[in-house]
């Protein structure tokens, strides 16, 4: 397998140089790739024609007239625009509401900025990604999703195509289908190495073929191997994750693209951030080409998200994009991205309020042949939110990193500002800034008095974004200096998680936590969930997230209502009346005010199961009793076996990092993968089409690039091309 | 840290009890209790029997033990000269027979770490059995490299029935590896039909479909399967059940025809 990672990043480099007359550009020193280079394109007899950077040759001179004349094809926004007659997927077209059905109500709504905007003399690079297009149905709040990606080859000889993309980070992946015209191939699940291996074979032998893998919880890679010149291929995938839910309002969200990731120096596990055509040159095991502001593709993306809600819906909106609003139903609503909106640089977020007192059904069950599945909403005690909380020790933490720069910055320091308004005046405070280093803004916490929050906010404004993302340095900072036992601590990050060490950031929260909370802020239009909601979990706080477009006053609102009282922690589940098992999460995380918790486990037998819960509510005990009639739940639904098996997937996983009886769960991990046929970092799908060999050898790699998040400076983030 | 200050065969020092090295056992140990198991070969094994009887644990099923046997197991067990296990008599007891019982049905490596925990018992170095007993189950090994594909079409012989639904099972053994399930001909079944990921681990392949819409006769490709093999061998299919339009059974028959092979 090392050779083939060697084999494609020297493939690669090829693309890299491509555009270059022979021996233009100087091969890395120590490198072999100027002798790859000559041996791969005398082996594949390319015919090129000259692009201003690393692409190949569009087969037909019709196919991309940009090539030939340095002349652009555009795709300008203009302000003022009213999201009628303009866009990427349909220029010339009206944007016209479905004529199906005629809608109850029809919103267009569009945010502040955001958009990706082309200019004059732009490069149009050719790639093998030619649209995506996403379709989900949510019922209840489990999201059923099928991303169908359409590669294409533009180029006049065969190729591989590689293209790293987000997922959430709690997808079930669990469904993988290769198109090939109308021929529909479904991949098998297996072992990692296995699926790479015959991968691999596959290629070589000149097969289509296709592989998935799982980088981190929320970064795939897609591999799609011998794709003829001027052919198609899609690849469905197919995946299951739950949706956020907060004081009555759920969000689904879609990520778009991988930010990039900072990897702190001697890392090689992380995720490199490289130019297009610098493949190889991060010294990272996994990368991401992005395109330069003066490159654009014709890569877009459709979205369309139906929502089955059991309850009306009341309010749907979308914070991050321009989308037309359906409502078929009181308690149905379906939602499109508009065409003007379709570039695939920011999270789709999606949130709709129901009405009633919130969540649809406590209990989802499914049984299949052999045992049932369930799903239980926690809701927080009524009690809370009548008791208050103790004195707080606040320490903010924000990150001021290179990728930070610009807009999300300026969106922390309002986060702040607004934070710091609102302590109480028996509060501490502290602030920590990171990027390189840490430095905090005094040598201990401050009392809350209206001198220090002035101080505190000229400390913030006068914070801009540069440098490195050494966010450990952050943590220990925050959580390793002395505690004030009259005060609990409260932590709260600010970041967009742009880095490439998670797992060593868990393991620095868990091992320094005590007995402080940490509430994540995910600030940015592409952040990096998993960190921030992995610094949620184990950190027993919450999370929130708050876009280029958003105000985050919410967000804050959101965060001082649950930490103005006590949580119910310590929580036990005893359960008696069905045979109940391997409930996940394991350790069931804190309840705050307005923010319940979904907890999913399996069982055997029938009738009705009756839950004790049992927790500390400001160091008093509390018990709760819940009865289940597990044969008529409030919902049922399929996805429950895959929800489950996801869930237990991701405790597993924690606990390979917290203990060391490692190899058992990497073990338990893969067991549960295959059983229920899901991606994860030790399973990966493949699909090979046997039925016929491709002429001619492997082919080159094109990795797919893709723009920077909307809001995030290239400069700061990507390496500079070398010339 | 619990340490206690029982003897070992080795000679007189400090070794964890019993619920010490339960918490390292289960991830819960203090750093120094960590390190300590990581250096001190006795309670190491018997920190990898504590993992072996959980483990073992997680799949047993519940076995009732009659008296007899528990106590011909229980005059088995050596008296142990550490205070640590007398704390846990009662529910060791149990482990131990379930565990012992368990020797007799698992595969070599669970008696290995027993054999291990003997030696280590006896002052021996048990440190290589140990590697042995603690390694992960590796998966079958399949040769990957120069193996060949081969499509093979899965046909239904319906006759002048109409086929509205069908499910077969396809066996494979170590020479072939399923690497793609595609749909058939004709509108129908052009879908891939869904296959069990657990039954595939196995070597079985169990696939069906149904359609509502109108039913294809005669000879009917229902799928393509698409096979990786060391050599060629021949795949075993099986009907297990199918319909006509009409919702009644019939058994037509199946077979399966290679169509292109790489090599």
């Amino acid at each position: 397998m090392k050779r083939a990672w060697t084999e494609w990043v020297l493939l690669a480099l090829v693309v890299a140089f491509a555009g270059c007359e022979s021996g233009s550009r100087t091969p890395s020193p120590g490198s072999t790739s100027g002798r790859a280079y000559r041996e791969s394109t005398a082996e594949h007899e390319f015919s090129r024609r000259k692009l201003d950077d690393g692409g190949l040759a569009a087969p037909g001179a019709k196919a991309d007239p940009s090539c030939d004349t340095d002349e652009e094809l555009l795709v300008v926004e203009r302000e003022g625009d009213d999201g009628e007659n303009h866009g990427t997927g349909d220029r010339g077209k009206n944007w016209t509401k479905s004529p199906v059905q005629k809608p109850e109500t029809v919103e267009i709504k569009r945010p502040r900025g955001g958009e990706l905007r082309a200019r004059l003399a732009d490069k149009l690079v050719p790639i093998p990604l030619k649209h995506t297009d996403v379709k989900a149905q949510v019922s209840i709040y489990i999201a059923s999703v099928t991303v169908k990606q359409q590669y294409h080859n533009p180029y006049d000889g065969k190729i591989e195509a590689v293209y790293l993309f987000p997922l959430p980070d709690d997808a079930a992946v669990r469904d993988f289908i290769m198109v090939i015209g109308d021929r529909r191939i479904r991949g098998i699940i297996r072992e990692r190495e296995e699926a790479k291996q015959i991968y691999q074979e596959a290629r070589h032998q000149g097969h289509v073929a296709s592989l998935l893998t799982q980088e981190r919880p929320n970064i795939f890679t897609q591999f799609v191997a011998n794709i003829e010149p001027g052919k198609s291929i899609d690849i469905d995938i197919t995946y299951f994750h739950s949706l956020r839910y907060s004081k009555g309002e759920y969000e689904f969200h879609f990520p778009m693209v991988v930010g990039p990731r900072y990897n702190s120096q001697g890392s090689m596990d992380g995720v490199g951030a490289v130019p297009t055509g610098g493949t190889g040159t991060s010294g990272q095991k996994t990368e991401i080409s992005y395109l330069a502001p003066d490159e654009i593709t014709s890569n877009d993306i459709s979205l369309e998200v139906d929502v089955d809600a059991g309850l009306p819906i009341e309010k749907v909106e979308s914070p991050s994009h321009i989308v037309q609003i359906e409502r078929p139903a009181a308690t149905r609503a379906t939602v499109r991205l508009a065409p003007n909106d379709r570039i695939p640089n920011k999270d789709f977020v999606l949130r709709y309020r129901v009405g009633g007192k919130g969540i649809a059904s406590a209990l989802a069950a499914y049984r299949d042949k052999e045992q049932g599945y369930f799903a239980l909403v926690l809701q927080p005690p009524d009690s809370l939110e009548e008791i208050p909380n103790s004195a707080r020790e606040m320490v903010f933490v924000l990150d001021v990193s290179g990728s930070m720069g610009g807009a999300p910055i300026e969106i922390s320091k309002r986060t702040m500002e607004r934070c710091l308004r609102r302590l109480a005046p028996g509060d501490t405070f502290q602030i920590i800034c990171f990027a390189g280093c840490a430095n905090a803004m005094a040598e201990r916490p401050l009392p809350a008095t209206p001198e220090n929050i002035k101080r505190a906010m000229a400390y913030v404004q006068a914070q801009n974004g540069s440098g490195g993302t050494e966010m450990l340095t952050g943590i220990r900072a925050a959580l390793e200096f002395p505690r004030d036992p009259e005060r609990y601590r409260i932590v709260s990050f600010m970041t967009d998680g742009y880095i490439g060490n998670e797992q060593e950031i868990f393991g620095a929260v868990r091992r320094s936590i005590g007995g402080a909370r940490i509430f994540a802020f995910g600030i940015g239009s592409s952040v990096n969930r998993y960190l921030i909601e992995g610094l949620g979990r184990i950190g027993r706080g919450t999370t929130a997230f708050v876009g280029l477009d958003e105000s985050s006053e919410k967000a804050v609102d959101g965060l001082y209502q649950r930490i103005e009282h006590p949580a119910l922690t310590d929580i036990r589940l005893t359960w008696s009346g069905a045979e109940i098992a391997e409930v996940q999460p394991e350790t069931i995380p804190d309840l705050f005010v307005g923010r319940p918790v979904v907890i999913s486990g399996r069982f055997r037998g029938s009738g009705v199961a009756t839950l004790k819960l049992a927790g500390k509510i400001a160091g008093k005990d509390h018990f709760t009793t819940l009865s289940l009639n597990l044969d008529e739940p409030g919902a049922r639904h399929a996805a429950l076996p895959a929800v489950w098996a996801r869930a237990k997937i991701a405790s597993l996983s924690d606990r390979l990092l917290f203990t060391p009886d490692g190899a058992d769960c990497a073990g338990a991990i893969r067991g549960v993968a295959l059983e229920y046929g899901l991606m994860s970092q030790y399973t990966a799908f493949v699909a090979v089409d046997s039925s016929r060999v491709t002429e001619g050898a492997t082919g080159t790699t094109v990795p797919v690039p893709v723009p920077v998040p909307a809001g995030v400076q290239y400069e700061t983030t990507v390496p500079e091309k070398k010339k | 840290m619990n340490l206690s200050d029982s003897a070992t065969a080795s000679g007189s020092m400090d070794h964890l009890d019993g619920l010490a090295q339960d918490r390292v056992r289960a991830g819960e140990g203090s750093p120094e209790e960590a390190r300590h198991v990581l250096e001190c070969l006795q309670c190491k094994v018997e920190v990898e029997v504590l993992r072996f009887m959980a483990n073992a644990m997680k799949d047993a099923q519940a076995v009732e033990v009659p008296a007899e046997v528990d106590r011909a197991i229980l005059s088995t067990i050596p008296r142990r000269r550490r205070p640590a296990w007398s704390l846990l008599a009662g529910s060791a007891a149990a482990i131990l027979a379930v565990a012992i019982t368990l020797t007799f049905v698992l595969p070599a490596h669970a008696v290995d770490v027993v054999d291990a925990y003997a030696l280590s018992r006896k002052g021996g170095d048990a440190t290589e059995i140990l590697r042995r007993c603690t390694a992960v189950d590796a998966p079958r090994p399949r040769k990957i490299h120069g193996n060949r594909f081969v499509a093979v079409d899965v046909y239904v012989e319906a006759g002048d029935r109409k086929l509205a639904a069908w499910q077969i099972e396809i066996n494979t053994d170590d020479r072939a590896a399923i690497v793609g399930v595609e749909g058939g001909a004709g509108d129908a079944y052009r879908d891939p039909p869904t296959y069990d990921p657990k039954a595939l681990q196995g070597g079985k392949l169990v696939l069906a479909a149904l359609t509502t819409g109108p039913a294809p006769s005669g000879r009917v490709r229902v799928a393509r399967i698409h096979v990786m093999e060391t050599e060629k061998c021949e795949l075993e299919v099986r009907l297990i059940a199918a319909a006509t339009t009409g919702g009644e059974r019939f058994e037509p028959k199946v077979k399966l025809e290679r169509t292109g092979e790489s090599r």
